[in-house]
């Protein structure tokens, strides 16, 4: 019993981190249509960046989290610009593939850069966990879990109630009906896929502290975002974050309970299963 | 005439590649463009084609691979055996995979096909007792033509496995130009178009999808047969989906929607991370190379270089440009 | 002769009902027409046709035997051929190109034609090429053959729709607003047209909101409002019926015309 819970907690931890990749994807794929297969390397870069802050530039962790997450949003800003926008009109598949190559393009540059040897970040916090009534938690993954909720919340805050939240709501609607009140489809597009890439550097530098780097990080933490984001609706915001909470957990319980080599196998018999059975995903409207 | 003549020549030339180049490192890069013409052939009249971006097709070259291998590693069955064993176990599971799939269109057939071909690797990665695990099948027996006094051939020797591929591959490109050139390639092409209005003009999208995946599937399933028993060795490594990301940026650079174009591809980019390595970049900056390539070349040379090089040429010969049709069709 | 029976067509979907226990026939040789107001669910009995909804209730029968259920491509093969409100075509591909697959259907080539490029296989393929030049030529754009159809102008497009239909050998042809868009020379070329293909032996049903053209070539008239049949007849019974003239024109001018009448 002790070891379900244990594993559940793991499992929020590494779903939390899904559901922030998630978000930032299905922002991207309802606004844009776009499959951004890359969009894992901003998941990595942003823990690569952290890494590169912390040990390089000897800053503190929070900082360089801080500034790993504005780097890859400059860098998310570049590539809508100088490849995305460019892709806006051409068929899905050229665009899609041109993420693909993007993902590569990015896995090696990594590579190149911080070598294909596993780095680590050093945990900020101390190794003692903290004791929650019957639970024992380790302080960092308190602080994972606090950020992605503080993360989220405020990124509800700014779809709820600023203007720019409004527009993007207004353009993941109908697009054309914005464009007609005025609203610029091309900034909103750019500003969405920045801030998707924050969300996604953000869960990165965050589960740097806890898990290994490897430039290979990016395509896998990709596919795990794709699949939270079918599953829960490709249009949900809702459905990923819950999608994402859920596929942790059943990825932890796998490997606990039945094999841990197939643990990844889980994922992906959800998304074909779930696929086939819900065109819609579990939360989806409009696909 | 013209176009005979052309074909005939470069018949002649793939023919005489052995006695061209008596370096076997040239022959190791021609048998691999054979297999990848095989691949990507097939891969095209999905994805060039059809418009369905499948992005499993590694898992049917790998099942291939592995039939084959299996059959003659533990039972001692024959490659000639082993050879259409896995194109058929590949066209097979190309079948039940499709019967589920096939009807989901989007991005959600690309998500399944993905997470198709890793439970596949996941499947060869941990059935230890079967595949080896990622130590792989070592010792996978060269083809053999052993009819006593009349003929025998080893295809251990590069020479000879060339010639080998070279007929696969020709069958291969023949089969697909066939069917392009038939009511299945308008079929598939009018489904890419605009599928309701082909469905409403008595296209069964779903025979045809079926038709263009299982055709793929049977190519990849021998090219990953020949693959087998020329590297002798197989590991899970076939079922990486960066095998994908190759076969795409062939038939994207060489031109999807042509014949000739994924064979152009193949042939320059199975050589290009080849050269890329001969000047002494690393790998990881030949891969890097090929993803700029690959992105470069959306941008700016979207529709493949054969298309574009047929274009200039009908250019320079005073055609107007603005007609020209797509596909030969 | 009846060629084609909707019986108590019922469409509901998330709590709208579309279309509501209409009940008509297309009879053999005729061009019917169908009209009303927008939103009236003249596209949805079209759909319903070709399989691209199914009725909550009700029956179409065609020659005796149900469609309901049946896949598009098999509604088709039957001989129900349908162009579509938006302009629909095969956009980068030639004209030609995209006739030859309307003809998809009559192709009898097998895989061992294909294969070995049998000598039925090429005269197979000649003969498709000299249907779809025909084809072409009767409909207006044969010196087109070559051009990709996204370059078409917008009447040459719409002509193009009804040619792919043609080539794929409709026994009821259904259009759907052919003219919709169109300035008066491409409107009275349409005209021609459908009475053309009408001569061919195919019966046409139509939707359209062009008045003068359905009043002109329609032997019969169906008229849908808001989902139910309210008026059924040759165009000059239709003209006078005072349900239709209140669906399209409102109870205000129906009253004051009859006022005045009075």
């Amino acid at each position: 019993m002790e070891l379900a819970v244990e594993l559940v907690g793991q499992g929020l931890i590494i779903g939390s981190g899904y559901a922030l990749i998630a978000v930032g994807l299905t922002m991207i794929f309802g606004l844009m249509n776009l499959a951004n297969f890359a969009h894992g390397e901003f998941y990595m870069l942003g823990a690569y960046f952290a890494y590169s802050a912390v040990s390089f530039l000897r800053l503190n962790y929070f900082l360089a989290v801080a500034l790993a997450i504005a780097a890859t949003m400059v860098l998310g800003f570049a590539l809508d610009r100088l490849v995305f926008r460019r892709l806006r009109r051409e068929p899905i598949m050229s665009a899609t593939m041109a993420t693909i190559g993007l993902s590569i393009l990015l896995q090696y540059t990594a590579q190149m850069v911080w070598g294909a040897y596993p780095l680590s970040i050093k945990s900020p916090f101390p190794p003692e966990p903290l004791s929650l009534g019957p639970i024992v938690v380790p302080v960092n993954r308190l602080f994972i879990i606090a950020v992605t909720i503080f993360v989220i919340a405020l990124f509800h805050w700014l779809l709820k109630s600023t203007r720019l939240g409004k527009a993007i709501r207004a353009t993941f609607q109908n697009k054309e009906s914005a464009a007609l009140v005025g609203i610029e489809i091309e900034r909103i597009y750019t500003t969405a896929f920045t801030i998707g890439a924050g969300m996604a550097a953000i869960s990165g530098a965050l589960l740097g502290s806890i898990f290994t780097l490897l430039p290979t990080m990016g395509g896998f933490a990709t596919l795990k975002a794709f699949i939270v984001v079918i599953v829960g609706g490709m249009g949900s915001f809702v459905g990923a974050i819950v999608s994402g909470l859920m596929l942790g957990v059943a990825e932890a319980l796998g490997a606990g309970f039945v094999s841990s080599a197939y643990k990844d196998g889980v994922g992906f018999i959800v998304v074909i299963v779930v696929l086939l059975f819900t065109p819609q995903g579990l939360f989806g409207g409009k696909s | 005439m013209g176009r005979a003549i052309a074909l005939a020549a470069v018949a002649a030339l793939l023919l005489a590649v052995p006695i061209l180049f008596r370096d076997p490192y040239v022959l190791h890069i021609a048998i691999y463009a054979g297999i990848n013409v095989m691949l990507v052939s097939g891969l095209n009249l999905l994805v060039g084609y059809m418009g369905l971006l499948s992005l499993g097709h590694g898992a049917f070259w790998g099942l291939g691979a592995y039939g084959s291998a299996l059959l003659a590693v533990k039972l001692g069955i024959s490659f000639w055996v082993g050879l259409p064993a896995g194109a058929l176990l590949a066209a097979l599971m190309s079948f039940l995979l499709g019967n589920l799939i096939l009807r989901v269109r989007g991005h959600r057939f690309v998500i399944i096909t993905i997470a198709f071909q890793e439970i596949t690797r996941l499947v060869h990665y941990n059935w230890v007792e079967l595949t080896n695990g990622q130590n792989g099948l070592s010792g996978v027996p060269s083809p053999v033509v052993a009819i006593p006094g009349l003929l025998e051939i080893n295809f251990f020797a590069k020479e000879n496995f060339y010639y080998l591929v070279l007929a696969f591959a020709a069958l291969t490109v023949y089969v697909c130009y066939r069917l392009v050139g038939s009511h299945v390639g308008r079929a598939l092409v009018a489904i890419r178009e605009n599928e309701s209005l082909a469905e409403s003009v008595g296209v069964n999208t779903f025979r045809y999808s079926m038709i263009a995946f299982g055709t793929g599937a049977f190519f990849a399933g021998l090219a990953g047969s020949l693959y087998a028993h020329y590297s002798r060795y197989v590991s899970p490594d076939v079922f990486d989906f960066i095998h994908i990301v190759e076969m795409l940026i062939m038939i994207l650079m060489g031109g999807r929607g042509t014949i000739a174009g994924p064979v152009v591809g193949a042939i320059i980019f199975t050589a290009l991370p080849e050269s890329l390595r001969f000047v002494g970049l690393s790998p990881a900056a030949q891969w890097f190379t090929l993803g700029l390539i690959l992105v470069v070349g959306i941008l700016y040379v979207p529709e493949g270089i054969v298309p574009r090089v047929a274009r200039l040429l009908a250019r320079r010969r005073g055609a107007r440009p603005a007609a020209a049709t797509e596909n030969p069709a | 002769m009846s060629l084609l029976r909707l019986q108590n067509l019922t469409v509901r979907f998330g709590g709208v009902t579309a279309v509501k226990d209409v009940t008509f026939e297309v009879l053999e040789g005729e061009i019917l027409s169908l009209i009303g107001p927008n939103g009236a669910g003249k596209t949805t009995i079209f759909n319903l046709l070709t399989g691209f909804a199914r009725p909550s209730e009700g029956d179409i029968l065609y020659r005796g035997s149900s469609l309901v259920g049946r896949a598009t491509h098999e509604i088709s093969d039957l001989g129900i051929i349908r162009t579509f409100q938006k302009t629909m075509v095969f956009p980068t591909i030639s004209v030609m190109a995209g006739t030859l697959v309307g003809l998809h259907s009559s192709v009898r080539a097998g895989g061992w034609d294909i294969l070995w490029n049998s000598r039925r296989k090429r005269r197979e393929e000649a003969a498709l090429l000299a249907r779809a030049r025909e084809i072409l030529a009767f409909t207006g754009i044969a010196d087109k053959g070559d051009v990709l159809a996204r370059n078409l102008s917008y009447g040459e497009q719409r002509l193009l729709e009804i040619a792919v239909g043609m080539a794929a050998n409709p026994q009821v042809f259904l259009l759907d607003e052919p003219v919709s868009g169109m300035n008066a020379e491409e409107t009275a070329r349409v005209r021609r047209l459908i009475r053309a293909i009408r001569d061919r032996g195919v019966t046409i049903f139509l939707v359209e909101h062009n008045m003068n053209v359905v009043m002109d070539i329609s032997d019969r008239i169906v008229v849908l409002d808001h989902g139910e049949k309210i008026a059924e007849g040759r165009p000059e019974t239709i003209q006078r019926s005072p349900e239709v003239i209140r669906a399209y024109l409102g109870e205000g001018y129906e009253r004051a015309r009859a006022r005045r009448r009075a």
